[in-house]
């Protein structure tokens, strides 16, 4: 009965949607971040110039690449809207 | 219609889009400089730019000002002159008491109070008013501090092998790009709103037909009125949300605007309007949650809740009483031009208080330097 009332003056499928939204980012973003700060030090850490940085540059790059297409989506949905 | 109305009033536009620029400062930089991520001057040039440059990316909503809130017919010059002052005398005031309040929220409210005032209850669409403010008013802290509140979690959890110095480096660099974020979503979002009155405010006085879109120099002067307004800091309300709801860290920093950012661009991709201001303070809230240790000082928030409350009923006020002395006037120029006066006193008077009570400025809206405390241990390793 309550939800009734509420979705007379609201679209709950479009609330839903947001709340996924923002979850699913605030997943997305943290990790990404993470990602290549782990990498980052990794690096930073890495023993001598002769030691294999590659999977800690994989991981600057996931990060990196992530957060890159989280802001490619934000400014895709302002310029859209 | 008087061209000397349309004039004061669309000045008067350009001073709300001023207060709204400099009262929502605090919505994408107050973490930023909370953390360091920015120095504060810094920071709030940067959203000063973003704020510019976002109130060109759309005109989408600019029409739809207080569309479904009030009937647009009854809606005249005056009236729109009268909601103005309630909305700017309003987001002045909450600015002296540091408080984070919707400046949109004060816009309906002064433009509901004026049209009571001018017209009656009948031209009020109390329904659009339940749709459009108060759901939205209530959700938008929960769903943001929700996001937030996740978010935090996580970024402590995934990064707690690393060492604190290189944590807290990446999360006050990619702060950076999500307080840009919102700046931008910012200056979309709110400069448009001023366009819209501005617009309608023309419509109303015969100076622009309905079909003829947002002028150019509209945008710009509203583009430039909020970037500016944006420029000059609205340090208090920085302090309040970046020192006095929690202690933020740059984890939390960063959890709370990526939140706020997606929250604001989702919202308004479906169609919802949110208040930037509400969204930013519910992410800061739950980031403040989300620390193992973290404390959101509930009475900070309490003021901040009761004025959220108070926003619509007393700009609203303010927008009826503005009205009623306009209308007073058997000349409305002349009732403009009166209550202009008047409104530029109290704001000159209360810039003058600010002043002299308890100043806040960029150099002291993060308190002082903290000091570094030598260790025993460094202490001894340095001696």
């Amino acid at each position: 009965m309550i939800t009734a009332s509420l979705s007379d003056y609201l679209p709950l499928a479009d609330l839903l949607k947001i709340l996924a939204v923002c979850l699913v980012v605030a997943v997305a973003a943290p990790s990404a971040v993470s990602i290549a700060i782990v990498g980052l030090d990794r690096r930073s850490h890495a023993n001598g110039p002769s030691s294999n940085d590659g999977p800690a540059l994989a991981l600057i790059v996931l990060g990196v690449a992530i957060l890159v297409a989280l802001v490619g989506l934000g400014l895709y949905t302002l310029f859209e809207h | 219609m008087d061209n000397a109305i349309v004039v004061l009033t669309v000045a008067t536009a350009v001073v709300f889009d001023f207060t709204n620029g400099f009262h929502d400062t605090a919505n994408a930089m107050a973490t930023t400089i909370a953390t360091r991520a920015l120095p504060p001057r810094a920071a709030v040039g940067l959203a000063s730019v973003l704020n510019f440059a976002g109130a060109f990316i759309s005109v989408a909503v600019a029409a739809t000002i207080a569309s479904g809130i009030v009937e647009q017919g009854d809606v005249t010059v005056p009236i729109i002159f009268a909601g103005l002052v309630g909305a700017i005398l309003w987001n002045v005031t909450t600015w002296f008491f540091g408080i984070p309040s919707s400046s949109s929220h004060a816009l309906v409210g002064g433009v509901v109070g004026a049209v009571l005032a001018g017209v009656g209850s009948g031209a009020v669409i109390w329904s659009g008013i339940v749709s459009k403010v108060l759901i939205p008013a209530v959700l938008a802290p929960f769903v943001c501090g929700l996001a937030a509140f996740v978010a935090t979690t996580l970024s402590y959890r995934l990064t707690r092998s690393i060492r604190d110095e290189s944590s807290s480096a990446g999360f006050r660099l990619s702060q950076i790009g999500s307080s840009s974020m919102v700046a931008l979503a910012h200056g979309t979002n709110d400069a448009q709103k001023t366009m819209g009155v501005i617009v309608l405010t023309l419509v109303a006085g015969g100076e622009l037909s309905k079909s003829a879109g947002v002028p150019f120099w509209v945008k710009l002067v509203c583009a430039t009125a909020i970037a500016l307004g944006t420029l000059s800091g609205g340090w208090r309300v920085i302090k309040t949300l970046g020192t006095r709801v929690t202690e933020i860290e740059s984890p939390q920093g960063f959890s709370a605007e990526t939140s706020s950012a997606a929250a604001i661009l989702s919202s308004s991709y479906f169609g919802f309007s949110l208040s930037t201001t509400q969204v930013v303070s519910g992410g800061i809230m739950g980031a403040g949650l989300g620390r193992a240790g973290g404390v959101v000082h509930w009475s900070v928030v309490r003021n901040i809740v009761a004025a959220w409350i108070l926003t619509m009923p007393a700009a609203g006020l303010v927008g009826a009483l503005a009205e009623g002395v306009v209308s007073g006037f058997s000349s409305t120029t002349a009732g403009v031009v009166v209550v202009s006066a008047a409104t530029v006193a109290l704001l000159g008077g209360i810039f003058v208080v600010a002043r002299r009570h308890d100043n806040v400025t960029s150099s002291n809206v993060l308190g002082p330097q903290p000091v570094p405390v030598l260790r025993p241990s460094s202490a001894a390793a340095g001696a």
